[in-house]
């Protein structure tokens, strides 16, 4: 019948309508694919800032917040400087931290175990800069910029490429540094499928020196660049390190390669600041000794590590918080007693201006480690120069200052005295000026008699202490591991006890041996 | 009682005419089968007289010829009715009429079952279908639809998320959970709409409040891949078919109004086990001598001072009626409901009309539902409950010239809050606007007998909102840096889907064929805007308005997601006695990578009804044996859009980089799989349906086995393979095997006025086993999981490890004194040292018990007599493990010192003196199995008031039995007993009247 077949028809047609609905692609709404972010030509720069963001901030929420490693829970244990900062500092006898979360006591006594949680952070935050790095440079190669029409900001980009490589340069140098025997990864490694090779610490420790050399010249010159971003500088600094450590690393001394980079460092316009402290307050990034800092800000870089950590955990006892314009201390982290000894007496007030520690109510020798004995560490302070409080009391704008001039001196004097280059009478000249400055006068000079490594050893600690290079020190001159030097709770022994030699490296964490079975563990683990 | 009415009138014909007429050899007996309490036709019935058989149709009416003359004994026969016998006179060349009222047995199942996509005969079933009629729901204040089956379908544990909270969010498992990461939750499908996962969007309670269950026809619950695999990548967890009341029932022209109404009152039923102020003082003087001066002399039950008896009433009106080809219901609910804790309460106005017509001569039926409602939630403000459990009882409430609204607060800033001022002082509410509703027209075609065309349209609309506020000088505030916060967050739903389906009947000789084929198409979008202000400046504006604010964050996501499937089904039956079905779906997801876009999800079932055998025909006792097997594959793709797509996020003001003197935004990637596929279960299922004694006593006895490959997970990768430490991907894999029985009795069968008792027992056996989370580790690998609780810093105590459970817990071994008390010492005084290295570290836990409960049973009974009726609910659980939070965070005489100010403690300390905290002691994984009379309902119902009366009265959770010493052992799904929401004994009463 014929409405029969019409009706029939209808809802054939109906039929065939909704199955033209038949689209199940979806493009994400809120945030950007790959394809479409580079479209905007800031966003090399946005990605850029990222890259330095690794080392300050822990996600793309401040202070937390889309974490960049949301498994796990306490988005401020993350924190790249915060990691490497409890990595370099509290094994030594600079720093004891007071907190009992699973793994930080072990970290005091350097009798590390491969699933300890802040080795592990450490390690994925070395790799996540190296992966992010290798990102960029796939997207910014001349044949993407092509792709996208962006040939006229090649040169700009070349800068930013430089500027990453560096950075990935410095992560594999931490990397070196803590673990040795590594996977090298860059951007030709195709990303996803299988897991990399282990490389060894002579391959790793080449890539590190070949790539800094290569881009030197793409950075701008020594002391040029815009704050918080590497120029030539900071480069031949860190040049400086590597070759400074290369008999650790490689088993061959390059000293006199590591002289030529600190020679450019001294060239530069850096100048030592007049007064200590004010290196480590809320507006330090307006001094002219920094080589190279990973800023922070109370109202635009916030995070829960950095020197809001460092400020903070360093409060405690009869400390009042408002005097380092914090809102409340932490109660974490104190001083050992090796390091408070090395300053003039009477330390609690010592005439040596470094020694900046609060002892009121507090013992000097350190109990427990988990108690609240020793002196505090009140270094960095989130109140200005001219004494006014930072722009916010949870969070310093105090920046942490990564190589600075001072740390250049005493690597000259120290370089000066292995023979490698340079005179010692340069090198007098550079120890007392760091102690001028520290005194207020010429009271605490010292003779070219008293210029020795050991001096030298002791001088790094007075000079750098809490900026986290005091493990690398400890380990070049032989006194980390073993027994020639012990300190409070080394090897969990109030007094100290020898530590084994293969504790001079961290081992590579479990849940890593795990994910890449071409690792091999660390000796000794 | 049967009522046998012989028209007199064709008796006297049939005598005066005795002598008139040819004399016949013949009679026939016409007659009626109808449901005795509400007078409507029954269909299917076999109806058996002499050795004659027939059977009634939708109309109820049957015929049986060819009977030589005499009285005969009537059968009527038919599922989830009384089997009834009659007598009937017959004489020759005349017809007899007959009317046979039939009662339906109280957990009756329904000859026609909806199954996905259509409907199907209950007895021509292989797989595994529960239905769960609104005659046998859980009963009293139910707030939560989802609550209505609780205990009353084996293998289904519905676990509430939050403890006793009014309408908080539930959990369903069936037949154990299929995934980790992604939802476990089964989908719901109401009306034939798909629902996004666990229910959809939700301001903070369940999704599906908006459902009032008086509107509730049934739920059906699809288990076996056999039955879900018609809805493919949605159905690995099972699904829940929810069908609403519709008109269908009111046959005759006319109008029914039906009112029901009750009111309730809840106290709480139990209390956390804390110190008194008297034995509180007595542990500070004894372990923390030094703090005694903080103590003030008052003597504070935070606990009750936070609860309170919790009172609510629920108003429902229905409109019911139609004419021949049309059918109307209108219900209007209003329900409101405080809850136990203060500041707590839900509230609902719901519409939900249903609307049936026929056109074009029977052919074509429309079918429209629409639901509707308001739910206006009010909520305790978070940490309320801890801090009642924290707070120090010997502090008083208030103190005079305190700068906090006049509140007592310790004066330091790591410390609990003043519970009561959180309760007065902070708002937390949430409303939502909901509504679902599906067009159905399905035409039969003429040019071909028995097949028709089905075109449904469906949507789904949510608004929701969450609104906060917490004033500057709350003490909260304050000790986190926040000084006060104003937030509000929009998140809505919208989804729409069209499916469409041929369905072909056919039935010839012995052969029986019924075809289902079409195309499903749905698409969704949410959007979530919210934002946050903090640091206020003034506390004025409330909830309301956001005044200057140090910090103000917004933001915004959008998700879409659309799924197109095509689906058939084939069922078959020989001899009506060999029964055959297949399936597939193929699903083609925009959450899935572009390597894996399309999946298919086939199935097939065989069933053999042994009982229609002639060697079963000496097995008179036996009325109904039916042997089912079924095999099948479905999927689980409750995931979040875009995981395969490397997303680029943008960094917010507060995460810049500082380049020179400007401040630069960040943009990321993030790690991604491109190839993401939904995670696939294939299941077996072995089933034995059973009837004994006429289905006096009737149920089914289930085996199955399932293995869930691609579990989603977030793997640790090697370092800088990807763009995190972690990636989603799919890697693991699990097992869950399990037997389910059920049994249906009319114990007592006392006939319209005498006792009738039905009882329904479920029992139900699942062992679950985790077989591999990392395809790098060959099995060994394990991953520490579950919610951070309560003390350390991200501690977890459960774990998954191959060859486990999952979320076992995973905890050191404690040894015991002579007289179970636990020791207390060093390390190694206290637990095993498993590995005998000497010390106690990570390597000395191990996984120790489950949440998952081994067995779950329920019971539910339904008596009559006269006028009066009882029922009664009971739920069992055995071998079900709770983790007791709040006695390992409170439960240590250091706990005293861990804040500023002391903080009340745990009773167990009295018992296990632990000085230091033992988080990870197995002594607080404590075996929660438990027996809880559910609920008991006493009604009366009043015959010749109206159109019928019935009140009633209700207790819920009347008691429990349990050897847990927490509140609840039914403490949420993930086993962690963390403060949640006290349960609450309920007592309600009411009434239903029809007019």
């Amino acid at each position: 019948m014929r409405t029969q077949q019409i009706r029939t028809l209808c809802i054939g047609a109906v039929l065939l309508a909704a199955v033209s609905g038949c689209d199940i692609t979806t493009e994400p709404k809120s945030t950007v694919g790959a394809a479409a972010v580079f479209a905007d030509p800031g966003s090399y720069e946005a990605f850029l800032a990222k890259l330095y963001g690794g080392l300050s901030l822990t996600g793309q929420v401040g202070p937390n917040g889309q974490g960049d490693f949301p498994t796990y829970s306490d988005e401020g244990f993350t924190q790249y400087s915060r990691q490497l900062w409890q990595l370099q500092e509290l094994p030594t006898d600079e720093a004891v931290i007071g907190w009992g979360d699973v793994g930080l006591p072990e970290l005091v006594t350097g009798l590390f175990s491969s699933s300890n949680q802040f080795v592990q952070m450490m390690y994925y935050r070395v790799f996540y800069q190296v992966a992010l790095v290798n990102e960029f440079l796939r997207e910014t190669t001349d044949e993407k910029l092509a792709e996208r029409g962006h040939t006229d900001l090649a040169n700009q980009i070349a800068q930013y490429r430089a500027e990453a490589r560096f950075l990935r340069a410095l992560s594999y140098w931490h990397g070196l540094d803590l673990w040795g025997n590594i996977p090298l990864v860059d951007e030709t490694f195709p990303e996803g499928a299988t897991p990399p090779e282990q490389s060894t610490k002579e391959e790793i420790f080449q890539f590190v020196v070949s790539e800094l050399t290569a881009v030197r010249d793409e950075l701008p010159g020594v002391g040029a660049g815009e704050y918080g971003r590497a120029d030539q500088g900071a480069l031949a600094m860190l040049l400086a390190k590597v070759y400074m450590n290369a008999e650790v690393y490689v088993g061959t001394p390059r000293y006199s390669d590591a002289f030529s980079e600190i020679q450019r460092v001294l060239g530069g316009p850096y100048a030592i600041h007049g007064d200590y402290q004010e290196l480590f307050l809320a507006d330090n990034d307006q001094v002219n000794e920094t080589i190279f800092a990973v800023p922070y800000d109370g109202l635009s870089t916030k995070t829960w590590g950095g020197t809001t950590f460092l400020a903070h955990a360093g409060c405690g006892g009869s400390i009042d918080p408002a005097d380092l314009g914090l809102d409340f201390c932490w109660w974490g982290l104190r001083v050992k007693p090796e390091l408070v000894l090395m300053y003039e007496a009477p330390q609690e007030d010592s005439p040596d201006g470094r020694a900046i520690f609060w002892s009121d109510g507090q013992s000097l020798e350190i109990g427990a480690i988990q108690s609240n004995d020793g002196y505090w560490g009140p270094k960095y302070k989130n109140i200005t120069s001219g004494g006014a409080v930072g722009s916010n009391t949870t969070h310093p704008d105090t920046d942490f200052p990564m190589f600075r001039l001072a740390d250049a001196y005493l690597m000259y004097a120290e370089l000066a005295l292995r023979g490698a280059g340079g005179n010692t009478g340069e090198a007098l000249n550079y120890v007392n000026e760091l102690r001028e400055r520290a005194y207020g006068d010429q009271s605490g000079n010292i003779t070219a008699g008293e210029l020795t490594l050991d001096f030298i050893l002791d001088e790094r600690a007075r000079e750098l202490w809490w900026e986290g290079h005091r493990r690398t020190d400890l380990i070049r001159f032989g006194q980390f591991t073993g027994g020639s030097y012990l300190w409070s709770w080394k090897a969990n022994v109030q007094n100290g006890a020898p530590l084994d030699e293969h504790y001079a490296l961290y081992p590579i964490p479990a849940s890593e041996l795990v994910a890449n079975p071409n690792l091999q563990q660390n000796d000794g683990y | 009682m049967h009522r046998v009415r012989v028209c007199l009138v064709a008796l006297i014909a049939t005598v005066a005419a005795a002598g008139q007429l040819a004399a016949q050899a013949t009679g026939t007996v016409r007659g009626r089968t109808v449901n005795a309490t509400t007078n409507e036709p029954i269909a299917l019935v076999t109806v058996r007289i002499a050795d004659r058989t027939a059977q009634s149709d939708s109309d109820g009416r049957f015929v049986v010829s060819g009977l030589a003359a005499g009285t005969y004994a009537v059968r009527a026969n038919v599922l989830g009715y009384r089997q009834v016998t009659d007598t009937v006179s017959v004489g020759a060349g005349q017809t007899s009429e007959i009317e046979i009222p039939m009662y339906p047995m109280a957990l009756a199942l329904e000859a026609l079952v909806v199954t996905g996509y259509g409907e199907q005969e209950r007895r021509d079933l292989t797989g595994v279908v529960d239905e769960v009629p609104a005659e046998t729901f859980n009963t009293g204040r139910v707030i939560a639809p989802e609550e209505l089956i609780k205990g009353k379908v084996a293998g289904v544990q519905v676990a509430e998320a939050n403890g006793g909270e009014p309408g908080g969010g539930i959990s369903i498992r069936i037949r154990g959970g299929t995934s980790v990461t992604s939802s476990n939750e089964p989908l719901y499908v109401i009306d034939g709409v798909p629902m996004p996962v666990g229910g959809g969007l939700s301001a903070g309670r369940s999704p599906l409040n908006f459902l009032n269950p008086n509107d509730i026809e049934s739920f059906t619950i699809l288990k076996d891949a056999s039955s879900t695999a018609i809805y493919g990548s949605q159905g690995a967890n099972g699904v829940v078919m929810i069908t609403t009341k519709s008109g269908r029932g009111v046959r005759d022209t006319g109008w029914d109004l039906t009112y029901r109404g009750t009111f309730s009152g809840s106290v709480v039923s139990s209390r956390p086990a804390l110190l008194t102020a008297t034995e509180f003082r007595t542990a500070v003087q004894n372990q923390a001598p030094d703090l005694i001066d903080y103590l003030s002399n008052a003597d504070t039950d935070w606990n009750q001072e936070v609860q309170q008896s919790a009172f609510g009433q629920e108003h429902t009106m229905v409109v019911a009626g139609g004419t021949q080809s049309t059918n109307v219901r209108a219900s209007f609910g209003y329900l409101s409901q405080e809850g136990v804790v203060q500041a707590s309460k839900n509230e609902r106005l719901s519409l939900n009309v249903a609307f049936n017509q026929l056109l074009f001569d029977d052919r074509l039926s429309l079918q429209a539902n629409v639901v509707g409602s308001r739910v206006a939630d009010r909520f305790t403000p978070g940490g309320v409950i801890g801090n009642a459990n924290n707070f120090a009882p010997t502090q008083p409430i208030t103190e005079e010239g305190s700068p906090y609204g006049g509140y007592f607060e310790w004066d330091a800033t790591r410390t609990a809050v003043n519970p009561v001022a959180q309760i007065n002082r902070i708002s937390d509410e949430g409303t939502t606007y909901r509504s679902v509703g599906n067009v159905t027209a399905e035409y039969d075609l003429a040019f071909v007998e028995g097949l028709s065309a089905t075109a449904r349209f469906g949507y789904l609309a949510t608004s929701s909102e969450r609104r906060f506020f917490a004033p500057s000088t709350d003490k909260n505030q304050i000790n986190r840096g926040l000084y006060g916060t104003v937030s509000r967050s929009n998140p809505t739903e919208y989804g729409s889907l069209f499916d469409g389906f041929l369905t072909y009947n056919r039935m010839f000789d012995v052969h029986s064929l019924n075809l289902t084929a079409g195309y499903a198409y749905q698409q969704r979008r949410q959007d979530s805007p919210s934002f946050y202000a903090q640091d206020l400046s003034s506390d004025l504006l409330g909830l309301n308005g956001v005044p200057s604010a140090e910090l103000q964050q917004t933001s915004l996501f959008v998700e879409e997601s659309k799924l197109a499937s095509w689906f058939a089904r084939a069922n078959y039956s020989l001899n009506d006695r060999y029964l055959f079905t297949a399936t597939i779906r193929a699903d083609g997801s925009s959450k899935f990578g572009a390597g894996n876009q399309w999946g298919t999800f086939p199935s097939a079932a065989v069933a053999w009804r042994v009982s229609e055998e002639r060697f079963m025909d000496g097995a008179d006792f036996l009325s109904d044996l039916k042997l089912r097997l079924s095999w099948g594959k479905n999927g689980n793709q409750a995931f979040s859009s875009y995981a395969q797509y490397k997303q680029y996020v943008y960094g917010d003001p507060q995460a810049q980089v500082q380049f020179g003197n400007d401040f630069v935004s960040t943009v990321r990637p993030s790690a991604a799989d491109p190839n993401i596929k939904w995670e696939e279960t294939s299941s077996w299922n072995l089933g034995i349906d059973y009837g004994l004694w006429n289905n006096r006593v009737f149920g089914a006895i289930e085996f199955y086995t399932k293995e869930t490959k691609d579990l989603i997970f977030d793997v640790i990768v090697a370092a800088g393979t990807n763009l995190s430490n972690s990636v989603i991907t799919n890697v693991g894999t699990m097992k869950n095997k399990g037997v389910e029985l059920t049994l249906n009795a009319g114990v007592f069968e006392g006939g319209r006025d005498g006792f009738t008792w039905d009882a329904n027992f479920n029992f139900a056996y699942n062992k679950n086993e985790l077989v591999q989370i990392n395809p790098f580790a060959g099995g060994a690998e394990q991953l520490l999981w579950g919610p951070f609780i309560s003390g350390g810093v991200g501690t977890q105590v459960q774990v998954l490890r191959p060859g486990y459970p999952i979320n076992s817990f995973f905890v050191f071994q404690h040894k015991l004194d002579s007289d179970g008390t636990p020791i207390v010492g060093t390390d190694l005084e206290m637990y095993e040292d498993l590995n005998d290295d000497g010390v106690i570290d990570q390597d000395d836990r191990r996984p120790f018990e489950s949440p998952a409960p081994d067995w779950i049973i329920g019971h539910t009974s339904l008596m009559r007599f006269q006028s009066f009726d009882l029922s009664f609910t009971m739920l069992a659980q055995i071998g079900s493990y709770v983790y007791n939070n709040v006695a390992s965070s409170t439960g240590f005489y250091d706990q005293l010192r861990n804040s500023d100010r002391p903080n009340n403690l745990h009773r167990s300390v009295l018992e296990n003196e632990f000085v230091t905290p033992q988080y990870q002691s197995d002594v607080y994984v404590e075996d929660a199995s438990f027996l809880r009379l559910q609920n008991i309902e006493l009604g009366y119902t009043l015959g010749g008031v109206l159109n019928g009366m019935r009140l009633f009265g209700v207790v819920q959770n009347v008691f429990t039995i349990t050897g847990y010493s927490g509140i609840d052992p039914t403490s949420t799904v993930t086993g962690i007993d963390n403060n949640i929401y006290p349960r609450s004994r309920t007592f309600t009463g009411g009434l239903s009247v029809t007019f």
